[in-house]
């Protein structure tokens, strides 16, 4: 029989081991919510829910059943009942995690898990990617996991979920009703967002996990990405990073066991880190996901519909402060409306001075402007004249078109090559005009080769 | 790249009649200056599609000699009217959208001002230069 921190330390190897495989973290997540489930009492119960794990998608069996071994090697008598289940569903992902260590030590041992998890959250999950395909993945892997996800269930199948939940894990529901309040509230909002989730096979309420479920549906974004985060903190996070959003939903299982113990702090912790880690996965996966993972912040309303009207206004003031930077000399105002106006009178005065350039172009170009020999030089070969050496400097024309260029650095997207290679046309273009056209061609060629240059290199 | 685009369409306005009047070389300038923008933005952009969508009906009412009015929806009124407004196909975006539309507009915006400023700093030194001489 293994130790407690023989465990552990096998545990995260398995995790780091298995980095990009998400269905594992969700196994592994169980694991630790049995560990739980054992302290609790609930041994034989717990083993047959968790055994009995009917996955659709065969990857992720193989993940997991690659993932369970590997952690529990030795065998104890939850390992030889899980072993059982496990044999039985071969084929699927036979996750019944067999604990070795002893409920006692891992009720302590698991405080002290999670403890650690959870300072180093704030970590994790500022560094928390953000992960486009992810909740593709969590979908599939929610599926995959009765046991672990929590965000599947839909929320009218809540109440079959909580009946099947009471009478399986009596233990534990006891646990979670002291988290009744928030997880109702999480399953309420949770539910709408969870439906979004489900995508394909959601629709298996998984009893064993019901309440967690339950409980994780309305947190499931949020509580999800707060539920990574701890487990994560253990192990290597960076690893797990890419992972972490597929992850998600079985953190949110897992999360009910840990819940009792961290739900305050996961709320109070994460939602200052959550919404740095979400919104850049959901400005990346927005145009992919319709459904984003939102979790309720502490003491806030938990209702799904303030929970998407939250993450629509982080989107906003994000995208505020972005606008900020962009208009100049907008540092010092605040507020929306105020900030709403700069921005709309910023647009005016460009667009107010595009009209007025344009008129002024429109005046001075007919002066000259003769096409052919811009022509010329816009469509010039880039071998051969990049051999030339720059213009010189006393040519007047150089200076005009260095002038230019630094007028046009910043918005020409040329590189350095090309603006040799229109120093040389200068030069050559110059001469040729002078020749053929006199003063007007000077002005269009310089003009023409000053386009695609970069910057001044002279 | 987008002075690329611009200086192009610039010197085929002044090649095609040259001697054609004021007001419409300056509408074709700004249509050119929008459509370089346009050209030089990223096509997934909201304000970039609008942009090129309004150049081919003008192209369209032009070669049907017809006359084709923009047009307008007024039917939501929002707090951010001004802004849908003012940014080329905001109309029917939501604010989250519409504030990143907005951001890159701004963006783009701005260099084409640089662009045409440094264009007719340019043009008119030349100018001044030629009357100099003269």
């Amino acid at each position: 029989m293994r130790s407690w921190s023989e465990a552990k330390l096998s545990f995260r190897e398995e995790r780091k081991m298995d980095l990009g495989e998400k269905g594992k973290f969700g196994l592994e997540k169980r694991t630790v919510d049995s560990l739980n489930c054992n302290t609790t009492g609930l041994t034989t119960t717990e083993w047959n829910q968790i055994g009995s794990l009917p996955c659709p998608s065969a990857s992720m069996v193989d993940s997991f059943g690659h993932v369970i071994w590997n952690q529990l090697p030795s065998n104890t008598h939850n390992l030889s009942f899980s072993n059982a289940q496990a044999t039985a569903s071969s084929s699927t992902i036979g996750k019944p995690v067999p604990m070795n260590w002893n409920p006692s030590d891992s009720l302590t041992k698991g405080g002290m898990f999670f403890s650690t998890g959870m300072g180093m959250l704030p970590l994790s999950l500022s560094q928390f990617p953000c992960d486009a395909g992810f909740t593709e993945r969590a979908a599939r892997f929610s599926c995959f996991s009765d046991v672990a996800y929590p965000f599947i269930v839909p929320g009218s199948s809540d109440a079959t979920a909580e009946a099947q939940m009471q009478k399986n894990e009596a233990d534990r529901i006891e646990a979670l009703k002291g988290r009744s309040g928030l997880i109702d509230q999480s399953s309420n909002s949770g539910s709408p967002m969870k439906e979004q989730r489900e995508k394909g096979p959601n629709e298996f309420s998984e009893p064993e996990f019901s309440d967690d479920a339950r409980d994780e549906s309305p947190n499931s974004s949020k509580g999800v990405f707060g539920i990574n985060k701890r487990k994560r903190s253990n192990q290597d996070m960076e690893s797990d990073q890419g992972q972490a959003a597929a992850q998600l939903p079985f953190e949110a299982a897992k999360d009910v066991t840990d819940n009792k113990q961290k739900e305050e702090k996961n709320s109070s912790t994460m939602a200052n880190v959550k919404p740095l880690g979400k919104n850049p996965k959901e400005s990346g996966e927005a145009p992919k996901e319709d459904y984003i993972h939102v979790r309720a912040r502490r003491g806030q309303a938990t209702n799904s519909h303030s929970l998407a009207e939250r993450v629509r206004r982080e989107k906003i003031s994000e995208r505020m402060k972005f606008l900020q930077d962009l208009v100049p000399g907008c540092s010092k105002v605040t507020g929306k409306a105020v900030m709403l106006d700069e921005i709309i009178n910023y647009v005016q005065s460009l667009q107010r001075q595009v009209e007025l350039f344009q008129t002024r172009t429109g005046s001075s170009s007919v002066i000259g402007f003769t096409p052919e020999m811009i022509h010329q030089q816009l469509h010039p070969p880039h071998q051969g004249l990049i051999q030339v050496g720059m213009a010189g400097v006393m040519n007047p024309s150089d200076a005009f078109r260095r002038a230019l260029n630094v007028q046009l650095a910043s918005t020409s997207g040329f590189k350095d090559s090309t603006q040799q290679m229109t120093n040389a046309w200068d030069e050559d273009l110059h001469n040729v005009v002078q020749m053929t056209y006199g003063n007007n061609p000077p002005l269009k060629t310089q003009d023409l080769n000053g386009a695609p240059r970069d910057g001044f290199p002279l | 790249m987008q002075t690329y685009h611009f200086l192009r369409s610039l010197t085929h306005i002044n090649l095609t009649r040259p001697s054609s009047p004021l007001h419409r070389r300056s509408r074709a300038i700004r249509r050119a200056a929008y459509v370089s923008m346009a050209r030089a933005a990223s096509p997934r952009r909201m304000w970039t599609r609008a942009i090129l969508g309004r150049l081919q009906l003008l192209r369209r009412a032009r070669l049907l000699r017809r006359r084709r009015n923009y047009k307008k929806k007024t039917t939501i009124s929002t707090p951010h009217d001004k802004l849908r407004r003012l940014v080329p196909g905001g109309e029917e975006m939501d604010f989250c959208r519409l504030l990143e539309e907005t951001a890159d507009y701004a963006e783009f915006l701005s260099k084409q001002v640089r662009i045409m400023r440094s264009v007719v700093d340019f043009m008119e030194a030349e100018c001044r230069k030629k009357e100099e001489k003269v």
